[in-house]
């Protein structure tokens, strides 16, 4: 059947199940992956992921960004160059469109025969891998939990979601304390001083207006008492966002700061004040006798267990002072139940959905403190493991594909002799991986 | 003559920025209710009320060359050495200890006081830290909240005395057979740390030395002219 006598549907499903859109869209990810791999080094990861590899369509290309990274600044210096566009597709839209070439080209349109069996089993895998990104990608939460020896903790912090957390203080120090929580995507747009954006609750007695956001800043005292920004006597200085040498900050040590004006809501007194990311304690806000505290921090989240940390421990290579191995001994805390629990930087605690890694050692010394303590990296991803289940499944299918070209080429049963064959490698897997783990 | 669309694409443009622009002036202005809220753990620190903003932004030590120097923790405290204890002539090596105290016959007890800003990571880490250096379990919650105290500083101070081997802060192995007492002070502006180590026997003769050495430690304060 000619392609001008097809249906509109067949059409349809014919291009998205094409081999054209299959190579169309690997290249254009290879580009993606190259242009934001470069980008990276002006304006961190954590943007380029953002640009390139999360969005729907790339807003721009930072072509002097990639061509410094590249080094050819070096021979002729271009400056900043950008591309303002909206019509490259991002990541996501990528990935969505490989997803559905897969489905229809892998595994519906495809021959279904014993000699293709390997084949689709192979592209259901890698259906799966894909899907394993997406439901990281929306699901999967990362942070830190820093404790010293003896402390225990339940909680931990994103590295990169940041909220504004308002906590009433409590009289009655046994009392259950909780916070009221705005996300950092509601105030990001109010970056002007003049004008903010105000926030309610019928719990407080006063509106929180939220306005002159940075992304990178820190409070800096009017000397001269002369500036009108000035709260308190301290004032918002915008920092940059890339280090001395011009390479891009990593989010984590990017300080966002702005300033909140609270109103009382029966027309009495406003309060202003400024809030950072790395201030050492919240903004009190005083309505009558009630205290309210303010404070810019990272999301936290709560974890199902607690973690006490009992020893950190640091190896150094021997005769040197460079870090062989941080490790930590730790109590995994659950209701009345204790478990004791050893984490080091390749060892995770695996429990409950959650995989705590070691991450950081102090020793105390450089903070003044004199306790050693350990920052753990906190993971909670519902497809931890996808990717390596699909993995396997890939080398299963693949095996099987080509153990049955091998049967069928030296004129052996394919099925009895590619089916004993991955049974034995499987066995020897399981053995090998018994024997290591 | 212009075109139908020449003639209606200007204006049109015109039209739709300054809706955008007023959309966004209107979106900043909005109230938004705030939806979410969070329990914090029992385990969360405490709240620091009243911080003013030359703390919250580190911006203290700057304010000094202005002002006075201000005293060194040392400064800050008076006390009564018990008979038989010296100030050891060797350096504390983390430079965190305010007094630092030997007793015994080959200067084998060791007595210090140390003094940190802030909850210093509040009671329940301070006790566990010095639990496990004494080899032994950390305790619960519940078993804090059950520490005795003593009166110190006009205050209540929780008691800690353990047994068991001690292996100090860089030991390469711990010393079997001793026991530690401590008190452990903690307010939100500072927590103030006593605490005596020694071999068991040591320890308990100087038992009694080491409440009356807690009791004579008072606060510096400016005499009246």
């Amino acid at each position: 059947m000619s392609d001008s006598s097809k249906s509109i549907p067949a059409k349809i499903f014919a291009f998205f199940s094409s081999f054209g859109l299959a190579t169309s869209v690997l290249a254009m990810l290879l580009v993606l992956t190259f242009l934001g791999t470069l980008e990276q080094a002006e304006h961190g990861l954590v943007a380029s992921q953002a640009r390139y590899f999360e969005s729907a369509f790339i807003d721009r290309i930072d072509v002097g960004a990639c061509w410094r990274a590249l080094g050819f600044n070096v021979y002729w210096n271009i400056g900043d160059v950008s591309l303002p566009l909206y019509i490259v597709p991002g990541g996501y839209t990528l990935m969505s469109l490989l997803f559905v070439n897969m489905l229809c080209g892998g595994i519906v349109r495809i021959r279904k025969s014993p000699k293709t069996i390997g084949v689709i089993i192979s592209h259901f895998a890698i259906l799966f891998m894909i899907a394993a990104g997406a439901v990281t990608h929306k699901f999967a939460i990362e942070g830190s939990l820093n404790l010293r020896e003896g402390q225990t903790g339940d909680e931990f912090q994103s590295f990169h979601d940041r909220v504004i957390e308002i906590e009433k203080l409590q009289t009655d120090p046994k009392a259950k304390r909780s916070v009221l929580v705005i996300d950092e995507a509601k105030y990001r747009d109010a970056t002007a001083a003049g004008q903010g954006r105000t926030f309610t609750h019928e719990s407080l007695p006063f509106d929180l207006i939220i306005a002159g956001w940075k992304k990178n800043a820190q409070p800096k005292r009017d000397a001269s008492g002369s500036r009108a920004d000035a709260v308190d006597g301290y004032f918002i200085q915008e920092m940059p966002q890339l280090d001395k040498e011009g390479a891009a900050m990593a989010d984590e040590q990017l300080a966002s700061a702005c300033i909140a004006i609270a109103k009382d809501k029966k027309g009495g007194a406003v309060h202003n004040g400024i809030l950072w990311e790395f201030a050492a304690a919240p903004w009190t806000v005083t309505v009558g006798e009630d205290k309210y505290l303010i404070s810019l921090v990272h999301r936290t989240y709560k974890l199902p267990f607690a973690v006490r940390l009992d020893e950190a421990k640091e190896e150094k290579h021997p005769g040197t002072e460079r870090a062989r191995l941080f490790s930590s001994k730790v109590t995994k805390i659950t209701g009345d139940h204790e478990e004791k629990r050893y984490i080091t930087m390749n060892e995770p605690v695996r429990s409950e959905g959650y995989a705590v890694f070691q991450s950081t050692f102090s020793s105390g010394v450089q903070d003044g403190t004199g306790v050693k303590s350990s920052g753990f990296m906190i993971v909670e991803n519902p497809a931890d493991h996808w990717p390596l289940i699909s993995c396997i499944i890939v080398a299963e299918g693949l095996l099987l594909h080509f153990l049955m070209m091998l049967a069928r080429f030296i004129k052996v049963n394919p099925w009895s002799f590619a089916l004993s064959l991955i049974a034995a490698f499987n066995a020897a897997f399981a053995l090998a991986m018994w024997k290591l783990l | 003559m212009r075109s139908f669309t020449m003639t209606y694409f200007q204006p049109s443009c015109a039209l739709l920025a300054c809706s955008l622009l007023l959309t966004s002036c209107d979106r900043l202005q909005e109230r938004e209710a705030i939806t979410e809220s969070r329990e914090l753990s029992s385990h969360a620190t405490k709240p620091h009320a009243d911080i003013p903003s030359a703390t919250r932004f580190y911006d203290d030590a700057k304010e000094e060359p202005q002002q006075q120097q201000r005293p060194g923790f040392r400064e800050l405290l008076t006390w009564t050495l018990p008979e038989g204890w010296s100030e050891s002539t060797t350096p504390d090596p983390m430079g965190m200890r305010v007094l630092d105290l030997r007793f015994g016959p080959n200067q084998e007890g060791e007595c210090y006081i140390s003094l940190m800003p802030g909850p210093a990571g509040g009671l329940e880490a301070n006790v566990n830290r010095w639990r496990t250096q004494m080899g032994q379990p950390p305790y619960t919650a519940e078993e804090i909240a059950k520490l005795p105290t003593k009166p110190f500083f006009n205050r209540d101070a929780s008691f800690v005395a353990f047994d068991g081997d001690f292996k100090s802060f860089g030991a390469e192995s711990a010393k079997t057979g001793y026991r530690m007492l401590g008190l452990i002070h903690s307010a939100d502006q500072a927590t103030i740390f006593v605490k005596l180590t020694g071999p068991k026997a040591l320890v308990e003769q100087n038992a009694a030395a080491f409440d009356a050495f807690c009791q004579s430690i008072k606060p510096n304060l400016p005499k009246q002219e």
